[in-house]
């Protein structure tokens, strides 16, 4: 995390080093949050979670490059938080995004649907996995971490990452939909 | 098996696509400042660990004086008086009407009589019917802050005079008129000696408790038991899903406005359809909800005082009943008094037995010893 991972960057103005914080990690971070949990709202006040914990105990943030690590360990913590405080809303995941996904990207009307079904597609089959997978599974496709980094990340060894990633992707593949939409891109 | 390329790429492709909320990095911008000046700069965990500690000690110690304060006033509120228990309320036949959501306490000990039938009001717990807590204006929920939903119905049974059956019909259904609200159903007999009615009267919650007062006082209470149901959560668990539902429709209308296909403009309107029929059975749930919070509905029976008159038995009629008497009390007789005969029959069985084992074995001896 730049910002935060040395002593001239803690030596900033406060709000100018959050603000920094912000603009630079909270896209992937309320990204992971919201594959991970499935809800806009629920991974919205996460990732807030997240922030006001590592902003409040940002001296304990390691330096380099396990700080990436950690962010995504604190928003990891808060997401199994929200998931075990509250039930999440069902209707509200997949629909929004996808309409949403749709207003913003600026193919046509074909490819606009075609992408946005595929990417509701890959949310939903994310979302079928169970949590002890779904979090590694983000975290490496998606947050792009290593498996070492996501043992750190989610307080296991990197054996079990290992082993949780490949089952993750076996179930993946099982998945008819799934396999039908990366075979066809693949062609 | 997938490869990793393939699922970054998917993955990536299906995170991106993610909107961002609005307000989403100024909210969290707030939240952590804000949380900054109340949170120490540098996390100490063994301080942390020593404020939970203390933490979790100061709760268990409140909780326990909670608790314990709590159960006393409870012990000491629901402690019924000594004449309401097994009282006339035991006799009160319309108990069951209070049974389901919320329960029947407070069982007033109004021990009048009418006839040989007992009168017993049966508020339910947390209505008045006579106070003025009954139809005012609804208090705000503690967890929301929105206005609580109570509906309230009620039911009253009065015993009036066989003359006043036709009259006090009327006046109820003037008491209705006059509170603003109708009368839902009505069911009379004017058989001479079975003369009933039962009417339902609807009326705005407002004046649930006035129309009781003003029904009350047309013949004499037999029964009176008064219910609220709260449906807060009810309504707003409707509301909730009526508004998700509605954001779905308006997506899904947009969603309509991108598609160029027609597959997908016909996809899309089966959807908006289905919607629209769950939003549809949830508006009416809704409206019910709202008719039932608005009006109350009271139930009044209008029952005669008189006993039903009985023609006089015939002499053949009186015989043979007294032959029934008869018979039934001689076998109750008998019944009664077999216990004791039972026993006495053993109790005679077993002195023969033990005195013919005694002649046998002591009897030559005596023989011979007297003769």
């Amino acid at each position: 995390m730049r910002g935060a991972d040395g002593a001239g960057a803690r030596g900033e103005a406060p709000t100018a080093l959050l603000e920094g914080w912000l603009a630079e990690w909270y896209a992937p971070a309320y990204r992971t949050a919201r594959l991970i949990l499935g809800d806009g709202a629920e991974a919205e006040d996460a990732v807030q979670d997240a922030f006001l914990r590592l902003w409040r105990f940002r001296d304990a943030i390691p330096e380099g490059e396990a700080a990436r690590a950690w962010l995504y360990r604190v928003v990891v913590n808060a997401c199994y938080s929200r998931a075990r405080s509250e039930r999440r809303h069902e209707m509200s995941s997949g629909d929004e995004s996808l309409l949403d996904g749709l207003a913003e990207q600026g193919a046509g009307p074909d490819e606009k649907v075609a992408g946005a079904l595929s990417g509701t597609a890959v949310r939903a089959a994310i979302a079928a996995l169970p949590e002890a997978l779904r979090v590694p599974v983000v975290l490496r496709y998606y947050a792009d971490l290593s498996e070492r980094e996501i043992a750190l990340a989610i307080h296991r060894r990197a054996g079990t990452v290992k082993s949780r990633l490949h089952e993750a992707r076996r179930r993946l593949g099982a998945d008819p939909t799934i396999s039908r939409l990366l075979g066809a891109e693949e062609a | 098996m997938l490869t990793d390329d393939q699922l970054r790429e998917a993955f990536q492709a299906a995170g991106d696509e993610l909107a961002l909320p609005v307000e989403g990095r100024a909210a969290a911008l707030a939240a952590a400042s804000g949380g900054e000046r109340a949170a120490p700069a540098r996390y100490d965990a063994r301080a942390a660990h020593r404020r939970h500690l203390t933490g979790l000690s100061v709760a268990a110690v409140a909780l326990l004086v909670v608790g314990a304060v709590t159960g006393i006033v409870l012990g000491t509120r629901s402690t019924p008086p000594p004449s309401a228990v097994g009282g006339p309320t035991a006799l009160h036949p319309a108990s069951g009407v209070a049974s389901s959501g919320v329960a029947s306490n407070g069982l007033s000990a109004g021990g009048a009589a009418v006839g040989s039938a007992p009168v017993a009001k049966v508020p339910a717990a947390g209505i008045n019917p006579g106070g003025p807590n009954l139809g005012a204006p609804t208090p705000a929920s503690k967890a929301s802050g929105v206005p609580a939903k109570i509906a309230s119905t009620g039911s009253l049974t009065l015993a009036i005079g066989r003359s006043a059956l036709n009259r006090d019909v009327a006046a109820l259904r003037s008491l209705a008129m006059g509170a603003g609200g109708y009368i839902s159903s009505t069911d009379v007999s004017e058989a001479a000696s079975t003369g009933r009615a039962s009417l339902t009267l609807s009326v705005p919650a407002t004046a649930f408790s006035s129309t009781i007062s003003g029904a009350e006082h047309l013949g004499t209470v037999r029964t009176l038991v008064t219910r609220a149901e709260d449906v807060t959560g009810q309504y707003s668990g409707t509301a909730a899903r009526l508004q998700a539902l509605e954001a779905v429709r308006s997506q899904l209308e947009r969603l309509l406005s991108h598609a160029a296909k027609v597959s997908d403009l016909l996809d899309v309107e089966a959807q908006i359809e289905q919607v629209q029929t769950q939003i549809d059975e949830l508006q009416g749930e809704q409206r019910s909800l709202d008719q039932e919070v608005t009006y109350a509905t009271l139930t009044v029976d209008l029952q005669l005082r008189t006993p039903p008159h009985h023609a006089k038995p015939s002499a053949l009629s009186r015989a043979w009943s007294d032959a029934i008497s008869g018979f039934t009390g001689g076998l109750k007789w008998l019944l009664s008094i077999s216990g004791a005969l039972l026993f006495s029959l053993l109790l005679a069985t077993a002195l023969g037995l033990l005195g013919r084992f005694g002649w046998r074995r002591y009897g030559p001896r005596l023989r011979r010893h007297f003769l």
